[in-house]
């Protein structure tokens, strides 16, 4: 049996890992949403929908939008 | 694989520099703010690509896919395909169908839904909260279920780097008896002009439940024009992949061994047909059907299956959907006997 000091850390324990495990995947799909935007934009592509529609219309160009849900 | 890589090299513009000169390029990973109806898609995918003017009318669209995998159904070079031909047909000023009249965001729905999320909402979110909404107007599981058919349903295979271009035509299949053949070049299905697979899957989404679809194609510069007749159950196809679908997806909660040859020859049934005897456990939704542990279980609805136990339970998830009752077939005590059972 653990006494109440030690059960008190492992129960802190698992709720740091818990969080820490939440808070990786968050932030992993941030990043890699934050990192494909990057490399989009140095391509040329924009993430500003309603912009896009008025270069389109100035410059007379149709658009090509790539939808991509990011799991 | 989630097209991760196909993705990446689209990002990259890999082999389709030039023709994307052509366009103004957007990448959206959200889709909480567009308008569903213009972007009106298969939204269990996790890609697709749009052609449209300045005034949202579509060009066309690129995209799609089947059980098989995300990235059985595209290539660079099928890409490069459809934004040429999009790219040709803004030049040359084609009529287009209107923008939708009116608009719906994802975040309404989400809002009208009573959800209260506040996270990013994914493309299969908007799919379930569309059938949710649908669902409660009264629509049926199947009209739910079996969207975005693909064209092999009417015998029609694609070439991926030519998405207009027919491949192979089934024997005896609808597109073979309305006089298709491989080498063509598709043109309007259903009303849509088609310069993908992805034009393809809407157009046929569009289609009935039963009843007919007009398709134009060309061959060697001719035009020629049939009808395709849709026989009930056509738009049926494998929905396991869909995350949107998990819900509807049906098991037959029927577990247990394979006969042996000798048992199937004693009991008159053919050595490749399924017959399976039926374990001590029973399942709840079994039970309710008055199904025992011992019985001999041959198959559902007067169908003869030749399979074994464990493709039977791949065969019914395919096959039907949670809320179907089916007929299960069965022999007791030497005897068969034919249960009703609703699958969950």
């Amino acid at each position: 049996m653990l006494d109440n000091g030690r059960m008190r850390t492992v129960l802190f324990a698992l709720l740091a890992w818990g969080l820490a495990t939440t808070c990786a995947t968050d932030a992993m799909a941030q990043r890699g949403r934050g990192q494909s935007r990057a490399t989009a934009s140095q391509q040329g592509w924009s993430s500003n929908y309603q912009e896009s529609l008025a270069t389109a219309r100035r410059i007379d160009k149709p658009l090509m939008i790539v939808f991509r849900c990011i799991p | 694989m989630d097209c991760r890589e196909f993705d990446e090299q689209v990002v990259r513009l890999e082999g389709i520099e030039q023709v994307a000169d052509a366009f103004v390029r957007v990448r959206l990973d959200r889709i909480a703010d567009s308008d569903l109806n213009v972007f009106e898609f298969d939204y269990d995918v996790t890609m697709m690509i749009f052609f449209i003017d300045a005034d949202e009318r579509v060009l066309g669209r690129y995209g799609g896919r089947d059980a098989r995998g995300p990235d059985t159904r595209q290539s660079l070079a099928g890409l490069k395909y459809a934004m040429q031909q999009a790219v040709d047909a803004y030049r040359q000023g084609l009529d287009l169908p209107p923008r939708p009249k009116t608009s719906t965001f994802a975040r309404q729905l989400m809002d009208s839904n009573g959800s209260g999320r506040r996270g990013c909402i994914h493309c299969h979110d908007v799919k379930e909260m569309l059938n949710a909404r649908q669902a409660k107007q009264g629509v049926a599981n199947s009209t739910l279920a079996w969207r975005y058919p693909l064209p092999e349903n009417l015998g029609l295979t694609l070439e991926i780097d030519r998405g207009n271009m027919v491949k192979k035509v089934a024997v005896d299949s609808v597109a073979a008896a309305a006089g298709l053949k491989a080498g063509d070049l598709l043109e309007l299905l259903n009303g849509v002009r088609v310069r993908s697979f992805a034009d393809v899957q809407y157009a046929l989404d569009k289609a009935p439940a039963e009843g007919a679809v007009p398709i134009a194609w060309q061959r060697q510069g001719r035009m020629l024009k049939a009808t395709l007749p849709l026989a009930s159950g056509w738009r049926k196809t494998n929905i396991l992949w869909r995350p949107s679908m998990y819900k509807m997806i049906a098991s037959p909660r029927l577990f247990g061994d394979d006969l042996t040859e000798d048992e199937k020859t004693s009991l008159g049934i053919g050595g490749k047909r399924l017959a399976f005897r039926q374990k001590d456990s029973v399942s709840t939704q079994a039970r309710a059907a008055g199904i025992r542990a011992g019985d001999i279980i041959l198959g559902f609805d007067g169908k003869r299956l030749e399979m074994d136990a464990y493709d039977f339970q791949t065969y019914v998830r395919r096959e039907y959907l949670a809320g179907d009752t089916v007929q299960v077939e069965l022999i007791r005590d030497g005897k068969p006997l034919t249960l009703p059972m609703k699958l969950h």
